[in-house]
């Protein structure tokens, strides 16, 4: 078999034992990899009856996608949970590395952890030696501790180490496992593997990967790295990252600002990519096979916010930037670096504390409820502070923080007699996860309804990132997508950012898009959710050249359909419903106050219509539940039987005759 | 005009695409173990280095050859291995001072650099152009322009119109 | 008569070395002819980042006018306004 590995690791951590189980050639050719192995194995093998994110039987799957280790632009690794400590429901992180290619060339295609360890452990892959470690003297270190420790025990440089910080070893909810500062954002697995006792995986593999078509291969590496190169926003990225979005939604106006009330910044232009550029960025690196280099090496000499590290992104620079009301770009990119050495995720962070200051603005909340710290917009001192005491679950504050937003809500709420609801309004989240990247009323009705069915809840990655970049006249000027489907996109006059109609075309397409990336593990910034190169074609050029096998672009689409129905029916036996597909509540009531897009706001009535729609071009109930026939036609009669045995697909059978539609 | 491979370590990211594309190039598959060129990182300090054979003009790994296995590429200035008369005895790898030629783990016998006969793959594909195959008058001239430059700007600035 | 400010973000920050600057003009000033000026005082790279061969705007190429994508490029500029070399915007 070319291309995979050829095993799934699977790691009972209760009993201590390592099973090598062999990879059956129409998993892969139905899943890929990466996040589709993990999706399909956590259905399989997840009971959902627990609801405890923290139970021994939920389970890690981590991934790389099937062409990491075996072509360029392909690096990144899928970590998915079954219960996100975060979201309550399933969840993943995807993060580009270097640790994927070391774990193909071992032979691996996945490491599943299931149980728990009684001590702390590491699990070291050495090629065909894998053992599960004792990692005591691991406890408490920080990321960039722990990576130079086990370096250094492992005895070779080249190995690559994913592990948790102090973050996951606590169980702090927004948790999340890194290499170095590539971090598998969102969802807070890194809890989990706290919970496991699991602290590290280090891995190296010197076996490389056979190519089934060397020729083929070297043929498609010349032509997709030229087309790469040649991308409308390949200087953009290449030279200053994504805190560069930052510099365009402001002058757009369309910068999320003050926990998404979206009012005024003084002198935002100090966190612009430029300032970033010019004061503190040292040079861009970059991960495994990639010619983007969109991470800046960053170094703050002097003062009190004196710091080094990569990897500050957008969500850093806005999330503790403009949204939190301040625009200290030094101190930053020491919360930064801060967060990637404890190993907690910034997009949940910032919207947690910024949620924090929202409700202090409005007089809910009070130094009483925050053991002293003045959480005001723009205070960093008060921002590290509450980082780190949430880190450590320290004090009442920091560790009711440590548990997610919703909790502390619902203390504050039992504390002080406030209706849970209204405190939850402030918070910009879908299915418990907050908001990423722009917002829903300014960024297309398309990026609006994707944002919305995520399956791992409100999420810019998963589907439609922004419906702005159709805004071209020629189907040509649109990137990395198949030329029929730009063309059906502008005769279906999706370029209007703001039309509801038709839209549930565009965000079908763009999720199982997604999937198929995130499976190959390529990553989504070399591709069409950019508005970049390297399309489905030149994807399936790479697969076909690196397995041999004889995928149109089609095939590769069909394999990311089935995947996101995998997902979708995990959250259908979780019960999540028409309900949870929604843009946050505030994006209904509330109008953009100023700027150009001054009045912005999102139609309650046409968003149904849209869903219901949706849901239709899916093949799913008017529930969102993926029917009989959609899943068998998918090769899923397995998913079809189980969700019909739990009665799920029997009850919307049911709604459907007695005529009950939409939502309640 | 000869061309030498010519390494700027400032502007390597730390990639490794060139470790990719070189395996594939030599060897048909994907792995740096069997990669002619490494890059070397310091992630912490933000430091990449990527270390290949220099092509020597005294070059230590033919003096300390005992079956006098290498030879000089007469149109690139490549110093090859004969991988025939190689016994694998890697004397080369012990004398050389930058870790030049790697070792095929398969064969057990010395691989090196060869310059893909003129059109170095790692330079086709390095986007940062810390790797560039050049002329060497140019390639001299490279470090002395980005210098230049930087001192132009402060020249510039500092600059005031004499008086008349 | 009128003076316009003009602001560089990333990309074209690297070409200009400037995050922004004024323009005056005295009569009128199309963008066009702002394009042109600037094109006359900046390296090749200016123009090749916003123009195509037949001189029109490149589909990436988002000049914004007070906050709005332009759509022609003969349209007047007004005293006081700020135009922004910028992209369309993606998220991330």
């Amino acid at each position: 078999m070319y291309g995979w590995g050829g095993i799934i690791l699977k790691v009972n951590l209760t009993e201590g034992k390592i099973i090598k189980e062999p990879l059956k050639p129409q998993f892969g050719k139905a899943f890929l990899g990466g996040r589709g192995f993990n999706s399909k194995i956590i259905y399989d093998d997840f009971n959902p009856a627990i609801t405890d994110p923290y139970s021994p039987e939920n389970i890690v799957a981590i991934s790389p996608g099937v062409l990491v280790g075996n072509t360029l632009s392909a690096s990144r690794i899928c970590v998915s949970t079954a219960r996100s400590p975060v979201t309550g429901w399933f969840g993943d992180g995807n993060l580009g590395s270097y640790w994927g290619g070391e774990l193909k060339w071992a032979g691996y295609d996945s490491v599943v952890f299931y149980g728990k360890s009684d001590n702390l452990v590491y699990l070291k892959i050495e090629d065909d030696r894998v053992e599960l470690k004792d990692a005591t003297h691991l406890k408490g270190k920080l990321i960039s501790e722990t990576d130079a420790i086990l370096k250094q025990e492992f005895g070779d440089p080249e190995a690559r180490v994913i592990a948790i910080g102090p973050a996951g070893e606590n169980r702090v909810a927004s948790a999340i496992p890194l290499e170095r500062h590539r971090a598998a954002g969102g969802c807070g697995t890194g809890g989990v593997l706290g919970s496991k006792n699991l602290k590290a995986i280090v891995v190296r593999g010197t076996k490389g990967s056979k190519i089934a078509k060397p020729t083929a291969l070297k043929q498609a590496f010349k032509e997709v790295h030229k087309k790469l190169l040649s991308g409308p926003y390949y200087p953009m990225f290449s030279n200053y990252g994504t805190s560069a979005l930052l510099d365009l939604f402001n002058e757009g106006g369309m910068l999320p600002t003050f926990n998404w009330q979206d009012l005024e910044v003084e002198s935002v232009e100090k966190v612009y990519s430029t300032s970033l550029k010019e004061k503190y960025s040292v040079k861009m690196v970059a991960c495994l096979g990639c010619a983007v280099h969109c991470e800046h090496y960053y170094v703050v000499k002097e003062g009190p916010y004196a710091t080094h590290g990569a990897g500050v992104e957008y969500e850093a620079t806005c999330g503790f930037g403009p949204r939190a009301g301040g625009v200290k770009l030094d101190a930053i990119l020491y919360i930064n670096t801060l967060l990637n050495d404890l190993g907690l995720d910034v997009v949940q962070t910032a919207n947690w504390l910024n949620t924090l200051r929202h409700w202090w603005q409005d007089g809910l909340i009070d130094e009483s409820d925050t053991d002293g710290l003045i959480m005001e917009w723009g205070n960093y001192e008060a921002t590290i502070e509450a980082i780190k005491r949430m880190a450590h679950r320290e004090g009442a504050f920091g560790n009711l923080l440590a548990d997610n937003i919703f909790a502390f809500a619902r203390n504050i709420a039992k504390k002080k007699g406030i209706p849970v609801e209204k405190l939850i309004r402030y918070i910009i989240q879908i299915k418990g996860m907050t908001q990423s990247s722009g917002d829903n009323r300014l960024m297309g009705m398309g990026s609006a309804l994707s944002h919305a069915t995520s399956t791992r809840g409100s999420d810019h990655l998963r589907g439609v990132n922004t419906d702005l970049w159709l805004q071209q006249k020629k189907a040509e000027d649109i990137w990395g997508i198949p030329r029929e489907m730009a063309k059906k996109f502008l005769e279906l006059g999706l370029s209007d950012p703001e039309k509801y109609e038709n839209k549930e075309v565009y965000v079908a397409f763009m999720e199982d898009y997604c999937a198929v990336v995130d499976s190959l593990g390529i990553c989504k910034r070399h591709t069409a959710w950019e508005g970049q190169g390297i399309s489905l074609e030149d994807m399936a050029e790479y697969f076909n050249a690196v397995t041999g096998l004889n995928y149109s672009w089609e095939d590769l689409r069909k394999c990311g359909t089935r995947i996101y129905n995998v997902e979708r029916a995990i959250q259908a036996r979780y019960g999540l419903r028409r309900k949870d597909d929604y843009p946050p509540a505030r994006f209904f009531e509330e109008t953009v106050p100023a700027g150009p897009r001054k009045g912005a706001i999102l139609d309650k009535q046409k968003y149904d219509e849209l869903l219901t729609k949706y849901y239709e071009h899916k093949g799913w109930t008017n529930e969102g539940i993926p029917t009989e026939e959609t899943l068998k036609e998918l090769g899923l009669e397995d998913i079809a039987n189980d969700l019909k045995k739990r009665k799920v697909i029997e009850v919307e059978k049911l709604a459907r005759k007695s005529g009950k539609y939409g939502k309640d | 005009m000869e061309k030498i491979l010519f390494v700027d370590p400032e502007k390597c990211t730390g990639c490794k695409v060139c470790e990719l594309v070189c395996s594939l190039e030599h060897e048909n598959e994907i792995n740096p173990t069997k990669s002619r060129i490494h890059a070397i990182s310091w992630e912490e300090e933000g430091i990449d280095v990527p270390i290949v054979c220099q092509q020597c003009e005294t070059p230590l790994c033919e003096l300390a050859c005992p079956k006098k296995a290498t030879y000089r590429d007469p149109q690139t200035g490549a110093m090859l291995i004969n991988e025939e008369e190689c016994i694998g005895c890697r004397m080369c790898i012990l004398v050389c001072p930058f870790g030049g030629p790697s070792i095929n783990p398969d064969t057990r016998k010395t691989i090196k650099c060869d310059l893909c006969q003129g059109e170095p793959k790692c330079v086709e594909f390095c986007v940062t152009k810390a790797l560039q195959y050049l002329p060497v008058s140019k390639a001299v001239l490279l470090r002395k322009r980005a210098a230049a430059q930087k001192l132009g700007e402060l020249v510039r600035t500092l600059a005031t119109p004499s008086a008349a | 008569m009128g003076k316009i400010k003009v602001k560089y973000l990333n990309i074209y920050y690297t070409i200009t070395h400037k995050k922004e600057e004024s323009v005056e003009f005295d009569e009128s000033l199309t963008l066009r002819e702002l394009i042109d000026k600037l094109c006359r005082s900046y390296k090749p790279e200016f123009r090749d980042a916003i123009l195509d061969g037949d001189n029109k705007l490149k589909p990436y190429a988002w000049i914004l006018v007070n906050g709005e994508p332009a759509k022609e490029l003969a349209m007047k500029l007004e005293d006081g306004e700020t135009i922004v070399f910028s992209l369309p915007v993606t998220g991330g």
